[in-house]
Order: C-alpha cells, then sequence, then structure tokens
C-alpha cells in the first residue's frame, strides 16, 4: 500500500458510517533497525496547516491550542483501531474516533442546539 | 415513470439556479447596447455549461464522490485549500449580488431602500436551509422559477426577426467601444458557466442518491435543463435587445424596463418577481455550493436533510457564508457594480475550479468505464483553455470596460 496515495487525506468514519474527519496526518516511527512504522492517523487544523506551509502550522498550534474546547481529547487514532481501508476508513470501535468529535460535539451543544428548531 | 419525473424535476432544477442577477444583468447590458452581436457568447457558454453539467453529474454517479471529496483525495489538502480559497472568495461576491438582487427585488415592490432588506433577505436564505429539506431547495425554489418564462412571452411578444437572430450567433468583432464589447462577453461567460454550479451539482447528485442507473438521465437532465436555462438568457438579451435599444444599464431601477415596456404594469411585477425567485435560488445553491466543498474537503458530516444537530460543522459552516454574503447588501453596495465584478471574477477563477476536472474524468480508478472519451476530452481540453484566456483578460478588462 502507498500511504500517501491509498491513505492520506481518505475520509475517516466510525463503525456506524459517521464522518468523523479526513486523514490529515500519518503519524510514523523510525524503528531501531531503520524501518518506518505507521503508529496513528491524525485528523487536526495543526496538521493541515502544516501541511501548507510549517510557519502557518506553527500559527495554527499557537491559535487552536487557546481556542479547543475542552472535551476535545487527542485527535490521533492508533494504527491498531483501524479496520477497513477503502474507498473510505474504517474504525474498528466507536471509542476510537471519541477524541475527534470534540468540535462536532461541543459546536451541536453549545450553538447549533440552541437554536430554536435544532 | 418515475424516471420521466426524476428528469423533469431535474430539468427544472437546473433551470431555476440559471435565470439569476448574474445572467440578467449581462445579458440585458449586452442587448441593450449592442443588440444580437453577443448572442454568440450566450450559445457558447451554454454549450460549455451542458458538457460540465453532464460530466458533474457523471462523475457523481459512476465515482459516489463529489467535485470536494474527489479534490481532498486526489490533489491533497495544500491544493484542496487553493481551489477553496478561490472559489469561496469569488462565491462570496456572486452571493452577495445574489442577496443585494433579493434585497433589490423586494426595494422595487414596496420602496423602502434596499440596504434595509438585507437583512431579512439573508435571513430567509438562511431559514429555508436550516428548515428545508435538499428536496425542497430543488423542486420548490426551481419551479416557482418558471416565472422567468416571461422574458421568452415578451421576446417573442417583440417579433425578433428569424435572420438576424442567427447573425448574432455568428462571432463578429465590436461595432465600437471594443473594450465594453469584451467586458460584456467574459461577464456573460462568467455567469453561464459559473464554476459554483458544477460543484453543486456533484453534490446534489450524491444527496439525490445517484448512482450508475443514472448516467442516462443526467445526461437528458444536463442537455435540456441547461438548453432551456440557455435560451431563458439568450431570450432577456433579445428583450432588452428591443425593448431598450442603445440604452447603457448602469442603475437597477432600469433593469425592470425591459418587461414593463413590453407588458406594462404586470411587466415590472413579473420582472421583480423573477429576480426575486432567481436570485433567491441562486444564493441557496451558491452557498450550499460551498458549504459542501468545506464539509467534503474537510471530512465533515454532511447533507442538507440531516437533522442540523447531527452536522453542526456543516450547518455553522453555511451559516457563516450566508452571513459574510449578506454583509454586500447591508453595507448598501452598488448591485449592478457588484454583479458585474462577481461575474468577471467567477470567469477569472474558472481555470482554477475547471482544471482539475480533466484529472478526476480521465482517472480509471474514480470511474472506471464511464471516463471521458475523446468527444468529452476534447470539448474539456476547449472549454479550459478558454477559461484561461478569460483569466487572462478579465482583470484588465473589469478595470476598462466597466
Amino acid at each position: 500500500m502507498d500511504l500517501i496515495r491509498d491513505v492520506l487525506d481518505l475520509p475517516i468514519l466510525d463503525p456506524d458510517g459517521v464522518p468523523l474527519g479526513r486523514v490529515d496526518g500519518i503519524v510514523a516511527e523510525l524503528d531501531p533497525d531503520g524501518r518506518l512504522r505507521v503508529r496513528a492517523l491524525e485528523i487536526s487544523g495543526e496538521a493541515r496547516a502544516r501541511r501548507l506551509h510549517p510557519v502557518i502550522g506553527r500559527w495554527a498550534e499557537r491559535l487552536l491550542r487557546r481556542v479547543r474546547p475542552v472535551t476535545a481529547g487527542p485527535s490521533r487514532i492508533p494504527w491498531s483501531e483501524i479496520g477497513t481501508i477503502g474507498k473510505s476508513i474504517r474504525l474498528r470501535s466507536r471509542l476510537a474516533g471519541e477524541g475527534t468529535r470534540g468540535w462536532e460535539r461541543w459546536l451541536a451543544r453549545h450553538v447549533v442546539g440552541r437554536i430554536p428548531g435544532a | 415513470m418515475r424516471k420521466l419525473l426524476h428528469t423533469a424535476l431535474g430539468i427544472l432544477t437546473s433551470v431555476g439556479g440559471f435565470l439569476e442577477i448574474g445572467s440578467v444583468v449581462t445579458a440585458m447590458q449586452a442587448g441593450a447596447e449592442f443588440g444580437y452581436r453577443l448572442l454568440w457568447v450566450v450559445a457558447l457558454g451554454t454549450a460549455a455549461a451542458i458538457s460540465l453539467t453532464e460530466m458533474s453529474g457523471r462523475f457523481a454517479a459512476a465515482s459516489q464522490r463529489a467535485f470536494g471529496d474527489a479534490l481532498r483525495e486526489r490533489l491533497g489538502f495544500p491544493v484542496y485549500a487553493a481551489v477553496l480559497l478561490g472559489l469561496g472568495v469569488t462565491s462570496l461576491l456572486v452571493l452577495g449580488a445574489e442577496i443585494t438582487g433579493l434585497a433589490v427585488a423586494l426595494e422595487l415592490a414596496s420602496g423602502v431602500m434596499f440596504p434595509l432588506w438585507a437583512l431579512p433577505a439573508g435571513f430567509l436564505v438562511w431559514l429555508i436551509l436550516w428548515k428545508g429539506k435538499f428536496g425542497l431547495i430543488e423542486y420548490g425554489v426551481s419551479t416557482l422559477g418558471l416565472v422567468t418564462l416571461a422574458f421568452v412571452a415578451s421576446a417573442v411578444r417583440l417579433h425578433p426577426a428569424a435572420g438576424e437572430l442567427l447573425a448574432g450567433l455568428v462571432p463578429t468583432g465590436p461595432p465600437a467601444q471594443p473594450a465594453r464589447y469584451w467586458f460584456l462577453a467574459v461577464s456573460i461567460l462568467g455567469a453561464t458557466v459559473t464554476p459554483y454550479l458544477f460543484y453543486f451539482y456533484s453534490s446534489g447528485a450524491i444527496e439525490d442518491g445517484w448512482d450508475t442507473r443514472h448516467i442516462g438521465t443526467n445526461r437528458v437532465v444536463a442537455a435540456v435543463g441547461m438548453g432551456f436555462g440557455g435560451t431563458l438568457s439568450a431570450a432577456v438579451l433579445v428583450t432588452a435587445a428591443l425593448a431598450l435599444p442603445g440604452t447603457r444599464i448602469e442603475q437597477y431601477r432600469q433593469l425592470p424596463l425591459a418587461l414593463s415596456g413590453v407588458f406594462g404594469r404586470a411587466g415590472f411585477w413579473l420582472f421583480v418577481v423573477s429576480l426575486w425567485i432567481g436570485c433567491l435560488g441562486a444564493a441557496l445553491e451558491v452557498t450550499l455550493a460551498l458549504g459542501y466543498l468545506l464539509a467534503q474537503g474537510l471530512g465533515w458530516r454532511w447533507g442538507e436533510d440531516l437533522p442540523p444537530r447531527e452536522a453542526a460543522r456543516f450547518v455553522l459552516g453555511y451559516s457563516a457564508i450566508v452571513l459574510a454574503g449578506t454583509v454586500f447588501a447591508v453595507a448598501g453596495i452598488d448591485a449592478l457594480a457588484l454583479t458585474n465584478l462577481a461575474m468577471a471574477l467567477s470567469s477569472a477563477v474558472l481555470p482554477l475550479a475547471l482544471a482539475p476536472l480533466f484529472l478526476f474524468m480521465n482517472d480509471r480508478r474514480f470511474l472506471g468505464r464511464h471516463r471521458n472519451g475523446w468527444v468529452a476530452n476534447g470539448a474539456l481540453v476547449v472549454i479550459v483553455l478558454m477559461a484561461l484566456v478569460l483569466c487572462v483578460v478579465s482583470i484588465p478588462l473589469a478595470i476598462t470596460g466597466s
């Protein structure tokens, strides 16, 4: 599999098919034997900003650290939680995607949910 | 039978969003100032729009992706971000023009200055998006849009000479004022081949659950629907050519003259209602096109048929877009100047929006055997080259010709 072609930028869905975001970044580590090993997939504005330019990435990190809703946890999904990869990526468990639901949850509760008729 | 009904509704859809303030203003200016001499541009733009609409529908039906999905997936985040920025800025200007058009229609009807109508107009757009399902926007607004047929009635009633009409379909140079002539030509193309339309159409096909069985239907919808829309634009041009020859239309209060000259008081009201419906339909489409592009590229949950709570980011995305689009009318920016600028910039951004289509429409992984053949690719190459020319000339022309 070609990580950049076949994984990066694909949509990530939870086991029920609910979209969580797209693969904004891939977290990999270099093993002692010199092999690159994928650890996690990342959904985050920082990762997207870094792909535009490192400077924009640093701005985004500083900004998002201040405004991110408290409920938002780590937005990295361990590679072991990845189920199938095809047109989109399906996670094995709902729990694995919890950290990426922060914004959607917070906005649904505090903004959209307060508008009459939501 | 169901399929036939679907085709008929699809055709209405394309018509509803077609005759909006951009098409009305540019076609009217062209007809009034240059007679039938710019008719060929309407025909050229319509042919390009038919071809691109067919590709957008086929792409969505066969690949189960909208263009926003494909941009991110095939070309990566930086390219997606560039298209989002270009399309975003121009679409906001177009949306600004449409909401201003809505407010202007309300001013013409009530006598109350249009900036005061800006907030109610913006709120109406938002409310329909908030409360309405995709079907309401698709079929409801576009069925009402049939009122724009009034322009066809007026063009017929003015008895245009068939020979002169046909002569207008052949490109000839400008008689005088070449900068103005070419500026209007570019604006007409910008209003006919609106970049947001194809992004909207591919998302709409996903909302409607199209699959490969709809590819035949899509071809008919694209050809007949866009052809019909082009006929409407041509009718506006012909009406203006015969009812307002030699007039330079520089104020929006002049706009109803085209129809009131033909049908009297009733014509005035027909114009006001046509402008209102056309701008409403287009405002909804531009907003959704941009909202979809945002949600698809960032992987948010999206869809007009989802309860707002379940697609909070998408809902806030389109809400922010409507709000930004309303600012222009609140500020009381001149409706015609804004429309002309938005249409010229729309054609400037076309290459950015359309060049990726060449890649997508030939991608075996996306489309399999439904990839473009040489005819479609030939058409696409011509359109993208035309878009490149437009991109280079539109800004200088906007300065010298408006």
